[in-house]
């Protein structure tokens, strides 16, 4: 089921300078995109039209096959949880709880539910025992986690991640890896909808979407998408190491093709005899 | 020595419920001219030292040496402090977002001017930055907030670099930014390291910490775990640390253990890898 559909989509900041240019792409229910390209590429510009917050100068947006247009803005927001890249950026409340507490509070949700709501979104982001704490001691993959938590208390049917791991350490990247894995088998009916340039996270994916010059460049698998070594150099995307290890020593002479890990690769650079 | 750090100590919240001690005995010296790596997960001190570097925290204990400049715990005594920071200037992480100015080149000069010099004078050294970042006239007059990230990145590093400090900190340079935005900040970095001048970076990736740093420090809950040559550190840890040893220097060292003549000290990127491999290939 087709649960984000975008045809001709068009928009410029600055006439005659336009940033997303007749971008059409489907995503079914469901499934998790990333979406991938370079500093100005129209990746972000791409998730403030599919939230409302811009507006486009051409093409339309279904959510759910309902147009998003001024009047269905409001109800279609409501299926769209966002998590931005600066985890600093989007701390509204003096504590952990009171963070997560800020969406279901604009909801009117009763107090009590709102307690268990709360709880319960926690502990699947493994914040449980962080409630009473300020936001200043944690460190930012605990603040994203917490605002994946917040994002989830409404019960969004899409996610969108904007550049979410962006600004965190190794360990704050895996572990927002491993819960976006967890919030899938919870939930399969969930929508990912990851904007990232961090191929390896992309590689999880079950689909991305390659930008350039506010294009659609390139659509497909991750396997399809990285064994496509031409397109990857072109767009000046980044591959993963061992194929670009592999890609050297082919071109030095040295066959690798073969060779799935760097043990494997060891083994051919110096065979034991 | 470029700096100096002697027993230092840095506690946030002192004699509040709060309290929390974020360096914790730190003793480092930098000599002048190197390439040096700081690296530690989230939270460990990191960035609490760089701002201890040019006062803009004051030791709780301790003292550091930077050059001619002296930081002790005694606020008042510290003297000179404009001039450290013009000696040693920092850039902080996603520095574009301090960008405010309606004009790239009004932005760059803004440091200047708050160092005293004239707004002609400050023009003309900010269009000289610039261009050293690669940005040319047509984006003098523009609004930085037009900008890719990218580029206002490198209108932001613009902005230290008019100032010409002698040391340069960096938190991050690279964060955020896509493959060809992170290779023209480094080879911008690099330049700058090969102009004489002394670079200490804050980093989590250690592709670049391989890559470009000489000599590195660890930290780890506010104390220094490591601190000598960049390949020895990820000689001698092992795989499940917090660090990440880069995938490249895994394979050296597995060729290593294979018993291949490889030269571990050596290798900073593939092209040192591969040029090793052929060497003994062709034998």
């Amino acid at each position: 089921m087709k649960k984000i559909s975008v045809k001709n989509l068009c928009f410029s900041y600055v006439k005659d300078e336009p940033i997303v240019k007749h971008v059409s792409f489907n995503i079914h229910e469901g499934s998790y995109v990333s979406i991938v390209g370079h500093n100005g590429s129209g990746k972000s510009t791409l998730a403030r039209l599919l939230i409302g917050l811009l507006a486009p100068d051409d093409g339309e947006i279904y959510i759910d096959d309902e147009l998003l247009t001024n009047k269905t803005v409001r109800n279609i927001r409501k299926k769209i949880g966002l998590v931005f890249q600066n985890p600093d950026n989007q701390f509204i409340g003096a504590t952990v709880e009171d963070d997560i507490a800020f969406g279901l509070e604009n909801r009117q949700i009763k107090r009590e539910k709102m307690h268990e709501i709360i709880e319960k979104f926690a502990k699947r982001v493994g914040m449980e025992d962080f409630l009473d704490k300020e936001p200043s001691r944690l460190s930012g993959g605990q603040k994203q986690r917490v605002a994946i938590a917040g994002a989830l208390s409404l019960g969004p049917e899409i996610i969108i991640l904007d550049e979410a791991t962006s600004m965190l350490d190794p360990k704050g990247k895996s572990d927002i890896k491993e819960l976006i894995e967890e919030m899938r088998k919870d939930n399969p009916s969930l929508t990912i909808l990851s904007i990232t340039h961090d191929v390896e996270e992309a590689f999880l994916s079950d689909e991305i979407i390659i930008m350039s010059k506010g294009e659609i460049a390139f659509k497909g698998k991750p396997e399809e998408v990285f064994s496509n070594r031409e397109v990857l150099k072109s767009l000046n995307l980044e591959m993963p190491f061992i194929m670009d290890l592999k890609d050297r020593l082919k071109s030095e002479g040295i066959n690798v093709d073969k060779s799935k890990d760097l043990d494997e690769i060891a083994e051919v650079l110096w065979p034991l005899k | 020595m470029a700096i100096e750090v002697k027993n230092l100590f840095y506690i946030y919240g002192r004699k509040t419920p709060y309290q929390q001690t974020a360096l914790d005995d730190v003793s480092l010296t930098i000599p002048t001219g190197s390439f040096v790596g700081l690296i530690g997960r989230t939270g460990s001190g990191k960035s609490t030292l760089v701002q201890n570097l040019n006062a803009l925290l004051i030791p709780t204990e301790g003292e550091i040496i930077v050059d001619e400049f002296h930081i002790g715990n005694k606020k008042r005594k510290n003297k000179k402090i404009k001039q450290l920071r013009k000696h040693l200037s920092l850039v902080f992480q996603f520095p574009e977002y301090q960008l405010f100015e309606e004009t790239v080149e009004k932005d760059v000069a803004f440091g200047l001017m708050n160092f005293g010099y004239k707004q002609n004078e400050a023009i003309e050294l900010a269009h000289k930055a610039l261009l050293s970042v690669g940005l040319d006239e047509k984006y003098f007059k523009r609004s930085p907030f037009e900008l890719s990230g990218g580029e206002r990145r490198r209108v932001a590093i613009a902005g230290i670099l008019a100032i010409n400090p002698d040391i340069l900190v960096l938190d991050e340079p690279t964060a955020g930014l896509d493959v060809k935005g992170s290779k023209d900040i480094m080879s911008l970095v690099k330049q700058m390291h090969e102009d004489g001048k002394t670079i200490i970076m804050v980093t989590h990736d250690m592709d670049l910490v391989l890559r470009y740093t000489e000599q590195c420090f660890v930290l780890k809950d506010g104390k220094v775990t490591f601190g000598g040559s960049t390949n020895q550190l990820f000689d001698t840890i092992s795989d499940d640390s917090a660090i990440e040893i880069p995938p490249l220097f895994k394979l050296a060292k597995k060729l290593k253990d294979r018993g291949a003549p490889i030269n571990i000290e050596n290798i900073k990127n593939a092209e040192d890898l591969i040029k090793q491999v052929n060497s003994w290939r062709k034998k």
